[in-house]
């Protein structure tokens, strides 16, 4: 009688173990797909601006992002059972589908355009997008496991690499670049958040698309991605060290801005590491973003799998609009993705009240 | 597994073919001259001749020149002129003539150089009297026979002394024209006379010789030492910490204030010198800071400690930093210390 308890009481706690490494898992993937978001439109929109509002704008994502994670758990503790049947979670899920899709194509626009700068410049850009697009569309597993694992292994790579940068590069830092605090002002620097916390509503997303996921007990879930979002504003708080926000306005492409910014360290490995760090950055956002998408289509539309090559490739037309154009589209469009999102994730929650004060009547 | 792992073995043998990449074809420029003058753009480069026929040079290097009314031109001809791809991933100075300025603001000029395909932003920003095309076509390796290799030891060498700026194109870039602070360039004469090209907001030119190079290196704390003269003798100065910069506004007038912490280094055969050796530092010191000055060149950074007032960036713009400083006093102050230097 005894054995028989021990081994279900074992059962059980290995099943809560395996549920809470998995919760844990989703939480950093998001988190680091919504550092790379971040780091992407940092580099792309923030620093031509003004780089000293870039790291304060990025701070201020804190608090959307713990605002989204508060409505996620809130939505995750009052979810009915079998709440993704619900047509409420299914045409959030569909509504999430497009952003994920919109990230999708942020994370393929600087990939592509890094790869065509720094590897190969003479190659036509409509070729490397093309298959950039086939090698991602079909080289990214199908299995739900795969990426979260690969963001397990890469944190600390991309820790490591953001140390080593940080150490060699405050060597070389000034501290009146940081200043006028403000850059182009408050209005300014609110303006940068809007625009980049359009890519932080991710981490309240899972509430949706898992609702059936276990709470996560363990701090350290919790706070990975505050602390991920976090390393990404101290990156941009050591490049508004090393450069005065002027020197970044001029009207210059993407990858010209980041190769200055990179360039300042004269460690030519802290500079390869970056490179590095960013394209791994983009690549694995870019993954987390199709499996994201691909798992709300399923929600939203009962699909039994949804391909990804035709949605990498639906990404090739933005890449090959150029950096200018891309930048003012998406500049126009990204900032309403975190009202969206937020209002979505309310709704649900709503939806979610309402169903339970129904249970409560019956 | 094992089909992939083959399949990763089988690709790696790609990587076992010799020197077939593109970039490899490619000729490489060691040196880049830029002259800008009322009829147009030249361009100048010197890179390994790989051919092998040693027609152009003897020392193995080819000089292409190529000139065009306008820069994207001048580039599209330098391009047509090379026998193979241009490539700038190896450059290792940028030399830009002394009347080029003249033409073409130093932000636009060092922006346009810097936007070259694949240009390495590590190489030395050199300003030259005379034409640069000219400065390219002499230049030869002395010692050895790879010139990029002389460059280096070169231009080393003489950063490390202090004697020239060992300024970037990435750091000139970052420089000009932000306000914070201007760049100051290598002086490159023909006959290897060192020295610095101070870069006026306005587009002003300043030179500076080797001993006032020496000297703005020992106030950024970046120098060896430099020779003070004195009462007939030379003391050797090293800097004990960077200088302290501040800015202090009395009455409408704004003084340019620099604390000198330095050590004066004497031989065990001479006396201690007096506080008169402080005070020639403090001399020398407050001529250089006025030579920039009278240029409307901020080398030092006075706009790093300027800046700090102001909350945003319209208010700093809106401050007109470069007349202050141009219009400012200066004091110096040295804060001496004394060593006797012992052979033992």
């Amino acid at each position: 009688m005894s054995r028989t308890e021990t081994a279900v009481h074992d059962e059980k706690s290995s099943l809560r173990q395996r549920q809470r490494a998995l919760h844990d898992q989703r939480r950093l993937m998001l988190a680091l797909s919504a550092a790379g978001q971040l780091i992407s439109f940092g580099s792309m929109y923030l620093l031509p601006a003004a780089a000293n509002a870039a790291w304060q704008a990025l701070l201020l994502q804190l608090l959307p992002t713990g605002a989204l994670a508060l409505l996620g758990a809130a939505l995750r503790r009052t979810a009915p059972p079998g709440a993704a049947a619900l047509p409420a979670y299914r045409a959030a899920a569909g509504v999430l589908a497009l952003l994920f899709f919109s990230n999708m194509n942020v994370s393929f626009l600087s990939l592509v355009e890094l790869t065509h700068v720094f590897f190969f410049p003479s190659v036509s850009r409509l070729l490397l997008a093309l298959a950039a697009a086939g090698a991602l569309g079909l080289g990214i597993p199908a299995a739900d496991a795969a990426v979260p694992n690969a963001a397990r292994m890469l944190r600390w790579f991309l820790a490591g690499a953001f140390l080593f940068c940080a150490a060699t590069v405050l060597p070389t830092a000034e501290t009146a670049y940081l200043f006028p605090l403000a850059g182009y002002g408050a209005g300014h620097t609110l303006r940068c958040a809007a625009l980049t916390a359009g890519s932080v509503w991710a981490t309240g997303a899972a509430a949706v698309l898992y609702p059936n996921a276990p709470g996560c007990p363990s701090l350290r879930g919790r706070l990975a991605p505050a602390a991920v979002i976090l390393l990404a504003a101290l990156m941009f708080f050591f490049c508004a060290l090393v450069l005065p926000g002027p020197a970044l306005a001029a009207p210059r492409g993407y990858a010209v801005r980041l190769q200055l910014l990179m360039e300042m360290s004269p460690n030519t490995l802290s500079w390869s590491l970056m490179l590095l760090a960013e394209m791994l950055l983009y690549l694995t956002a870019f993954a987390v973003c199709a499996h994201m998408l691909r798992r709300s289509l399923r929600l939203a539309l009962r699909w039994r799998r949804a391909p990804l090559l035709p949605f990498a490739l639906l990404c090739v037309p933005l890449a090959l609009a150029g950096m200018s154009e891309s930048e003012g589209l998406l500049t126009r469009l990204l900032p309403w993705r975190y009202p969206l999102a937020a209002a979505i994730l309310a709704e649900c929650l709503l939806c979610n009240l309402i169903l339970k004060r129904k249970g409560k009547k019956a | 597994m094992k089909k992939r792992a083959a399949a990763l073995l089988c690709l790696c043998v790609l990587a076992l073919t010799g020197c077939a990449g593109r970039i490899e074809l490619c000729l490489m420029a060691v040196c880049l001259g830029v002259d800008v003058g009322p009829e147009g753009v030249t361009l100048t480069v010197k890179c390994p001749d790989y051919t092998g026929s040693g027609r152009e040079d003897p020392s193995g290097y080819l000089t292409l020149s190529a000139s065009g009314p306008d820069w994207p031109r001048a580039v599209e001809a330098l391009m047509a002129a090379a026998p193979a791809q241009l490539h700038f991933g190896q450059l290792r100075e940028a030399v830009i003539s002394r009347d080029s300025f003249a033409h073409l603001p130093a932000p636009r000029l060092l922006a346009l150089i810097d936007r070259l395909p694949s240009v390495r932003s590590h190489a030395m920003a050199a300003v030259c009297p005379g034409t640069a095309r000219k400065y390219i076509e002499n230049a030869q390796p002395l010692i050895g026979k790879r010139l990029s290799k002389y460059l280096d030891i070169t231009l080393q060498h003489s950063a490390r002394e202090g004697s020239i700026p060992s300024t970037s194109l990435a750091c000139a870039l970052r420089d000009a024209g932000n306000g914070w602070r201007d760049p100051l360039l290598a002086w490159a004469a023909p006959g290897g006379e060192a020295g610095a090209c101070a870069l006026g907001a306005a587009g002003q030119i300043t030179l500076l010789t080797a001993e006032e190079t020496q000297l703005y290196h020992l106030i950024r704390g970046e120098s060896q030492g430099w020779l003070l003269p004195w009462a007939g003798r030379y003391y050797g100065v090293t800097p004990h910490r960077a200088a302290h910069l501040s800015i202090e506004e009395t009455g409408g007038r704004t003084t340019l204030v620099l604390r000198l912490p330095v050590t004066i280094v004497y031989s065990e055969y001479e006396e201690a010198p007096g506080p008169g050796a402080a005070a020639a530092l403090e001399e020398a010191a407050a001529a250089l800071l006025r030579r920039l000055q009278a240029g409307s060149c901020d080398a030092l950074g006075y706009g790093c400690v300027a800046v700090r007032k102001y909350r945003t960036l319209q208010d700093w713009q809106g401050s007109d930093w470069p007349r202050r400083y141009r219009e400012a006093d200066v004091r110096v102050e040295a804060e001496a210390r004394y060593r006797q230097q012992r052979l033992l």
